[in-house]
């Protein structure tokens, strides 16, 4: 009895801390300044080895989250569209789901919606997974590592 | 209706206005509807398709004239250019034979040369400048790849259909033409390389090598040899810095300055993805037919032809004019020919092989998933671009020269499409999982809805495909972009259930869609400017009804309200090809099975496997004739309006007729022969309204005299349209001489007789008599199929016979067929092995059961599963579905098997056969 009367309390005091904290944080995190793409990882033959796909120009793209929850993606190098004189920019709107494990992405013309998986968030780096969607057309787990 | 997007229901409400308006729409049936396909289908095989099949029958390989080891093949090789690939429409012309030369025949055009006017067009066909001129050209150019799509979607799903119909030589005949259509692509590839080759030696050579005066990096390049000259620059890239989808660039890249000697080869195995988009030249002038204004060409208009000699003498680049007419690829053409390819890899089987005329062996299923590897790769760079061959490679040019967004060759919104397809048709080949950015830019592809509606039909089963929300919106853009077709073709690339549509929207869309079928006139799909009648009276005798949905290229998009009304009133008078109305009509019936007729070319018929011909109740008289005896046969109208005309009765050869002309006739059989047949060729000339604007027109009211100002009110304007009919009816001469099948279960309980061996013709009858030799108990049926459980004896482990007799009657005389069968009733009922279907009747899919002890679920041990085979229940040996069940309640979708009794057969190593009734009502 005296163990409940300790740790009820406790346990309390631990889920305040929980719903307080944790979900703004991550949405504090993601807002705080344009994220920088590092590495495009798959798994490409499903061995378990991780490879960077990315193509040269996407290596540094922008990736914005901001508080509207307007979500864009900055071909910040202009090499991938040279067609183009302006960056090429993909634009979307985000929110986060699933008690902030997710971000989920959709596009401003509809056509697809993407379900971004938080592995890992901190200040500086942020890495998402996508696990198998069926528009891959086939088994694929894709790692985007971020940073800033 | 709720889960009717509002498009869909806005759409389908426009069309049945249209249908309202029409009045000849609603007589149309269904074998008016196969009668229409196989006149469209001539008109395109002698007006707008040259194939290489020689007077024999034979096919050749489609590329090169002589047949040859393709080891030895090079750009020195006498090739088929414009064969295989069907032109997009006849354009109308006062003098098509000038017209047709564009800049060539333009004496203010640098690419200006008289010779061009004096060669015309190639020896062998007359072109008279002095006489009159009402000569058209046929029409091959930017749009030539949408139609090879278009063509390998037609052949396909016709090869589907003439299989389901036993029509299996003329379904080789597709096969083959299947075959020549895709090395038509091969040869487009071949010849693009050896056009990109003869550009280098050009310049080696010193030809046109004007300098460029072109900055590239740090370097300005003033003294070496430009890709292409100036004079070359093609209007697609203006570089005028216009905002569109083309970006605000729109540069010309081919001023990029490259070397003499390069050492770049040419891929001549036709899978480079690099191709032309027509290569037609002045031989397909042979397409040329005299007997009516419509389809009489004098030229062949296009670029390529235009760039060969003859009609003129190359005094340019044949390599940079090709490129200034932009005939080098675009991914809007690729985009279309993957979506032909995939359509002949749904309905091909691996294995389907054509022999050519040399007897060389191939095998258009591998050719398929060759050409998309191709076409994958392509693009496959860090720029997701398309290049001048050889050009990044330092020893040719001094910088990569690239096909930009103007030029069609800017991938980077696409890629993901391209993919999306080649995964399809390369069914397995995992070397193209599409990555998360490549989806990103395809999820964000703004204003290419069109590549978004064809890739996303072929690359995902739509029915199943996310949210309805999400779903919805693909079916917006597809119904946005005129592309509707696509909503029946993803049913067919993805046949599981569920459909894209549930079953009532569904139902609205077969109606829209049979009207549009219905609508479109039996001469071939058309356009008619205002005016046309209005110019001299020299100009071709052609009439149009220029019918809402089937102006031409109806599934790029046109039709009314078109894309851009300035630029299609600005159109010439065609006759289009009408491959958008025969890709709708195969696809449709192939979604729709109840609706199909028999189906099979009423040039070359064969027999059907149901043994009904196309428009048999449309030929009034006896089904039935013996030897020495008469009927009277009519042929009805199909159009109640419209006359009967050129009428012609024929037969096979063992029956005469009073009269090959006359309606009615009488016909007297001499012989028996089964199969018989009358058949009467005619046609009708039933009026069209004619619109303009899609509007109908009208002509004005008026008063009359006499009666005293009585009031005309204004008429529709209509004109003729003639339909060719082909019907035919079958005669039983002899009573025919079918076999008895027994199928004998004893654990199940399952005791039947079905006759086999011929179709179940009208005025057969069947009587039955069981009879078990042990006890002498009888019973008897009228049928063809023959259930005589009731005959057997109830106890466990009866030994015995049964004699099952069969009469068939026909008013010829009857036959009998005797045969007994040993039996031994089960020992232990309650063991026996059963299947279950449900549902049963269906008209979609069903799901199917082994149990055994009533209630329990049978589990094969056989490692193959339980093979699950549908016949027909007449004992037909064509098996309709073979399968394997590895679980219980497993789904077969068997939509497309017409109404009727099928037998479902089950077997394993473990499992004796068992067979259960079917029955599909649509």
């Amino acid at each position: 009895m005296n163990y409940i009367k300790f740790s009820l309390p406790l346990l309390l005091i631990l889920c305040a801390f929980c719903k307080k904290d944790n979900p703004p944080q991550v949405e504090l995190i993601l807002l705080n300044g344009t994220w920088v793409q590092y590495g495009y990882l798959t798994d490409d033959n499903n061995d378990g080895v991780f490879t960077d796909n990315s193509l040269p120009c996407q290596f540094g793209d922008g990736w914005k989250f901001t508080a509207d929850h307007k979500f864009e993606l900055r071909d910040e190098v202009d090499y991938c569209d040279t067609d183009v004189d302006s960056v090429s920019i993909i634009r979307g709107i985000w929110e986060l789901r699933n008690s902030d494990t997710e971000i989920f992405v959709a596009m401003e013309s509809s056509f697809q919606d993407f379900n971004f998986k938080i592995q890992s968030i901190n200040d500086t780096l942020m890495e998402l997974r996508i696990y198998n969607t069926p528009s891959s057309q086939a088994p694929l787990e894709e790692r985007i590592i971020l940073r800033r | 209706m709720n889960a009717l997007p509002r498009f869909v229901a806005r759409w389908i409400s426009l069309a049945f206005l249209l249908v309202c308006q029409n009045g000849y729409a609603q007589e149309c049936s269904k074998e008016a509807l196969t009668a229409k396909y196989w006149q469209y289908r001539e008109n395109l095989n002698k007006h707008f398709v040259m194939n290489d099949r020689k007077p024999g029958g034979c096919v050749g390989n489609g590329i090169t004239r002589n047949e040859i080891d393709f080891a030895t093949l090079g750009c020195g090789t006498d090739l088929l250019h414009g064969y295989g690939i069907p032109a997009t429409s006849i354009i109308m012309d006062l003098d098509g034979g000038r017209t047709g030369m564009g800049d060539r025949i333009n004496e203010g055009s640098i690419f200006f040369d008289k010779t061009c006017a004096d060669a015309g067009p190639s020896p062998g066909f007359t072109f008279d400048h002095e006489g009159p001129r009402k000569f058209n050209f046929l029409e091959y150019g930017s749009e030539t790849p949408h139609q090879i799509g278009w063509y390998l979607v037609t052949l396909a799903t016709e090869y589907a259909l003439l299989g389901q119909n036993g029509q299996l030589e003329e379904q080789q005949r597709t096969l083959e033409d299947i075959f020549l259509a895709l090395q038509a692509y091969r040869r487009l590839d071949i010849t693009a390389n050896c056009l990109v080759k003869d550009r280098y030696d050009e310049i080696t050579a010193g030809f046109e090598v004007e300098d460029c005066d072109i900055w590239v990096g740090n370097h300005h390049y003033t003294e070496d040899a430009c890709l292409c000259a100036e004079k070359y620059h093609n209007d697609q890239c203006k570089g005028d810095g216009v905002l569109g989808v083309d970006g605000p660039d729109g540069k010309w890249n081919f001023d990029i300055p490259c070397k003499t000697n390069c050492p770049w080869a040419p891929n001549l195995s036709g899978y480079s993805g690099f191709y032309i988009r027509e290569d037609a030249v002045q031989e397909q002038e042979g397409l040329h037919d005299a007997s009516e204004d419509r389809w009489n060409i004098d030229l062949v208009g296009n670029a390529f032809a235009m760039s060969q000699s003859p009609p003129c003498e190359p005094n340019f680049s044949p390599t940079c004019y090709n490129e200034k007419k932009t005939n080098f690829l675009s991914h809007d053409q690729t985009f279309s020919i993957l979506m032909g390819l995939a359509m002949v890899k749904r309905y091909l089987p691996p294995n389907a092989t054509v022999i050519t005329c040399d007897g060389t062996a191939y095998n258009p299923f591998n050719i398929v998933q060759e050409i998309a590897n191709g076409m994958v790769k392509l693009p496959q760079n860090a720029t997701r671009h398309v290049f001048w061959p050889g050009s990044s490679d330092d020893d040719c040019c001094y910088k990569a020269v690239k096909f930009g967004n103007c030029a069609g060759g800017n991938l980077q919104w696409t890629y993901a499409g391209i993919e999306y397809m080649f995964n399809y048709i390369n069914e397995g080949d995992d070397d193209h999982k599409v990555g998360a950015f490549e989806r990103l830019k395809w999820g964000s592809s703004r204003g290419r809805e069109a590549f978004f509606s064809t890739a996303m039909s072929v690359g995902f089963d739509l029915g199943d495909f996310g949210s309805q929300i999400a779903r919805n919106r693909v079916i917006n853009t597809i119904i946005d972009n005129k592309k509707e077709i696509f909503l029946l073709m993803n049913d067919l690339f993805h046949p599981s259930e569920p459909n894209i549509m549930d079953d009532e929207a569904r139902e609205e869309l077969k109606a829209t869609f049979e009207q549009m079928l219905c609508e479109a006139p039996c001469e071939g799909v058309c356009f008619k400017p205002v005016g046309y009648d209005n110019q001299d009276a020299s100009w071709p005798e052609f009439d149009c009804a220029n019918t809402p949905d089937w102006i031409g290229q109806r599934w790029e998009g046109y039709g009314y309200p078109p894309p851009n009304q300035e630029a299609w009133d600005a159109r010439a008078a065609r006759q289009y090809n009408g491959l958008d109305f025969m890709a709708l009509y195969n696809t449709y019936m192939l979604n729709f099975p109840e609706e199909q007729t028999p189906y099979y070319n009423p040039d070359r018929p064969e027999p059907t496997t149901s043994g009904h011909l196309l428009g048999e109740n449309q030929i009034e008289g006896p089904s039935t004739l013996c030897p020495g005896q008469s009927g009277n046969y009519k042929v009805l109208k199909t159009y109640s309006y419209a006359s009967i005309n050129s009428l012609l009765w024929s037969s096979s050869n063992n029956i005469t007729f009073s009269s090959t002309t006359s309606n009615p006739t009488t016909a007297t059989l001499t012989t028996a022969l089964t199969p018989s047949f009358i058949e009467a060729k005619f046609n009708q000339n039933r009026r069209a309204d004619q619109y303009y604007n899609g509007n109908v027109r009208q002509t004005e009211g008026y008063y009359l005299a006499d009666p005293f100002l009585q009031y005309v009110p204004p008429q529709n304007v209509t004109i003729s349209d003639i339909c060719d009919f082909s019907y035919q009816k079958p005669i039983v001469t002899e009573t025919p001489n079918y076999d008895i099948d027994l199928i004998i279960d004893e654990c199940t309980w399952n005791y039947q007789a079905n006759v086999f061996g011929s179709p179940i013709y009208d005025g057969i009858t069947f009587y039955w008599t069981a009879t078990d030799n042990l006890t002498g108990y009888s019973i008897n049926y009228n049928g063809p199929y023959f259930d005589f459980f009731r005959v057997m004896p109830i106890g466990l482990g009866e030994i015995g016979t049964v004699t099952i007799t069969l009469v068939i009657h026909s008013s010829c005389g009857n036959i009998t067929k005797t045969v007994t069968a040993p039996y031994q009733t089960c020992n232990d009922p309650w063991e026996h092995r059963q299947i279950i279907i449900n549902p049963n009747p269906t008209n979609n899919q069903v799901s199917i059961y082994i149990i055994k002890n009533q209630s329990q679920d049978f589990i094969t041990t056989d490692p193959n599963g339980v093979r699950i085979q549908i016949y027909p229940a007449n004992g037909g040996s064509t098996t309709l579905l073979d399968s394997y069940l590895y679980n219980n309640g497993q789904y077969f979708n068997v939509s497309s098997l017409p109404n009727g009794v099928y037998q479902v057969r089950a077997s394993a190593a473990d499992l004796t056969p068992i067979q259960a009734n079917l029955s599909i009502i649509h």
